[in-house]
């Protein structure tokens, strides 16, 4: 108002003195008019003067309130002016200003927005990918384990919390799982060792682990270092064990793998005894031959043909260990065609019947009349009949009874071999078709691989998906069972 | 003085080879087709043998199990022993001779010299230390009412041809 009051009032004088200057022209007056002249002019510069100041100290508000205001916007102060002057000149400016300086902001906060919503779908998806590892890693079969580098237990799913027995419900985490973990300290050694190293590791060993009722269990433990990969700006400085992250270990049952070994370990053990016997009597008698302990051409006849006869024990085991070994490797040549089992049956039985007469065995057969036809390997099947009524003879004492048997069944045939020889315990019942079994009290009875009944079973069993069974009764006899898949006109 | 040693083997041809070996090296020999026969024979007896020669896997009583029989009676606990055996890795020599005193472990195929060289040694007249035996024994065994062996030892003549013929007809 002052501003506006002020104007007015110079406007006034200005009209004023032109008035008064213009009287005194009509009046020829000079020296007045001129006296008004200089008064006015002094008048004029004044003005100016003053109006040149007011411009300059209103710029300056401007310039201030400006830069205020765009300290406000962009320090993000929430103090706010109590108010900014502006004049009427530069309004216009000041509001372009503001204008521009609210769409930068309002572009870098769309930018912002976007970056935001950016790092959240990040955030989601990662937590996603977290959830899906832990799924994938807590239901893996394999149990995994995994300490920091402070040796802390970071991990451990599902199956390693079952068979390390680690219960985190209760009580203080740390102290009870490192207290459940002293049960498997080679484990605890083997993740530490690895985690404190100065460069990656890794590391396998071969450990047993108790379950509560100090059951043994094997596992082959894998142990490798964590290193954190996301730090590519790792410098030449700076050495690996900054980076170490800690230790990861998965274990392997290898409890099958021990089996195999053992049992592998067992065959060649048994193998290896049973053809040091053969070896020890050909070695022994050989020595005697040559030591001339033999005092006559008999004596010397005699244990030559102890030495061959044992020799052909030896290739006997030999040739059956290599007749299982073929079968269970899966690589003999089985020539399986429908045959008749009746024809195979009476080979069989003309086949071992001389020996069974020299033993004054009766040899029965009961074979049936109907044409069985079977699909089977001629060869194998012989051998697993004459097998089976060898052993009857080898174990049925003289003027005994043996009887072979046939008989369809209602998908199968049956074909038993009986005898009334020394029997079988239940135990041994299930060992006979064990290699190398030999039931010790009757291994004087008849010399024997005892390879013959497993090869049995193998020739039924694995190669012609039939069943063999023993029934028997010490003192009493054995029957042998074998039932084998009888051919249909829909197999044929 | 003959020295006397009684052999337990289930393998009729490998115990024939031993005995004969023995024999016509000067010893007395008695045989058995297994563990119980060979202690029934120990048990038997009116002089103990010097030695007993025994393989380990045999029916009815293994070798292991007579020479802890033998071990366990106060009569015959310093008898020296030999185990012969065709296992492999199973058995150390060393744990044998700690837990039952066993003098010789021998692993089949062995040779008769050997076992006549180990017997000449164990049954040799000079002293033996037996680390199973804690004093040395000075009562006299008191003799059995049974004069001599009857037990499962088989004559040299006779046995042996009729099993080889029992082979040759199975062949």
């Amino acid at each position: 108002m002052s501003k506006q009051l002020l104007q007015y009032l110079v406007i006034a004088t200005v009209g004023a003195a032109t008035l008064a200057g213009l009287s005194m022209l009509f009046a020829q007056r000079l020296d007045f008019v001129l006296a008004e002249l200089t008064i006015f002019g002094i008048f004029t510069c004044c003005s100016a003067l003053w109006f040149y100041w007011q411009l300059r100290n209103l710029r300056r508000e401007n310039q201030s309130a400006l830069e205020n205001l765009e300290q406000v916007v962009h320090s993000h102060q929430p103090d706010l002016p109590q108010e900014i002057h502006l004049s009427d000149q530069h309004s216009n400016v000041i509001c372009q200003k503001i204008v521009r300086l609210l769409q930068e902001r309002a572009e870098s906060y769309h930018e912002v927005r976007q970056a935001q919503a950016l790092a959240e779908a990040k955030a989601h998806q990662a937590e996603n990918r977290r959830k899906q590892l832990d799924e994938i890693v807590s239901a893996l079969n394999l149990p995994i384990i995994a300490f920091d580098q402070f040796d802390e237990l970071i991990l451990a799913n599902k199956t390693a919390q079952d068979l390390l027995q680690l219960d985190n419900t209760e009580g203080p985490q740390e102290t009870k799982i490192f207290e459940q973990l002293a049960n498997c300290q080679e484990l605890v050694s083997l993740l530490s060792e690895a985690a404190h190293r100065k460069a990656p590791v890794s590391k396998t060993i071969d450990l047993s682990l108790h379950d509560a009722n100090g059951t043994p269990s094997f596992y082959r433990a894998t142990c490798q270092s964590l290193v954190d990969l996301s730090q590519n700006n790792k410098t030449k400085t700076q050495s690996y064990e900054e980076t170490m992250q800690g230790a990861v270990a998965v274990l392997y049952d290898i409890g099958e793998q021990k089996n195999i070994q053992k049992r592998n370990a067992e065959f060649v053990s048994a193998a290896s005894h049973e053809m040091k016997t053969p070896l020890t009597s050909i070695r022994a008698y050989v020595e005697l031959l040559a030591d001339g302990v033999a005092e006559d051409e008999e004596t010397r006849e005699e244990f030559l043909e102890i030495i061959d006869s044992q020799a052909d024990r030896l290739q006997r085991l030999i040739n059956n260990l290599l007749d299982i070994a073929r079968i269970e490797a899966g690589v003999v040549a089985v020539k399986k065609e429908p045959l008749s089992l009746s024809e195979v049956l009476e080979q069989a039985f003309h086949l071992v019947q001389p020996s069974a007469e020299q033993k004054s065995i009766e040899f029965k057969k009961d074979i049936s009349s109907l044409y069985l036809s079977v699909l089977a390997d001629r060869d194998m099947l012989l051998q697993a009949t004459i097998n089976l009524l060898s052993n009857a003879i080898k174990y049925t004492p003289k003027g005994g009874t043996i009887s072979l048997r046939s008989r369809p069944l209602d998908s199968a045939v049956s074909i038993e071999v009986e005898d009334n020889g020394v029997g079988l315990s239940e135990e041994d019942c299930h060992k006979v078709f064990e290699k190398f079994y030999r039931v010790k009290e009757n291994s004087n009875m008849a010399t024997g691989t005892g390879l013959g009944l497993p090869l049995v079973k193998h020739i039924v069993e694995d190669v012609h998906r039939g069943t063999l069974n023993v029934q028997s009764e010490i003192g009493a006899g054995s029957c042998f069972t074998m039932n084998l898949p009888l051919l249909t006109g829909n197999d044929a | 003085m003959v020295k006397k040693i009684l052999l337990c083997d289930d393998e009729a041809h490998i115990l024939r080879a031993m005995e004969i070996k023995l024999k016509t090296s000067g010893f007395e020999v008695f045989t058995a087709l297994d563990g119980q026969a060979g202690w029934e024979f120990l048990e038997q007896s009116d002089s103990l043998p010097d030695l007993v020669i025994t393989d380990c896997q045999m029916p009815r009583l293994d070798g292991l199990s007579l020479i802890r029989k033998i071990r366990s009676s106060s009569s015959m606990s310093s008898l020296k022993t030999i185990l012969l055996t065709a296992k492999g890795y199973e058995l150390s020599e060393e744990d044998l001779k700690n837990e039952l005193g066993i003098e010789v472990l021998l692993t089949k195929p062995f040779s008769p010299r050997k076992i006549l060289e180990k017997a000449t040694e164990l049954t040799s007249d000079k002293p033996a230390e037996n680390p199973f035996t804690k004093e040395p024994k000075t009562e006299k065994v008191s003799p059995k009412t049974e004069s001599s062996w009857t037990g499962p030892t088989f004559e040299l003549k006779e046995k042996p041809p009729e099993q080889t013929k029992q082979l040759k007809t199975k062949r």
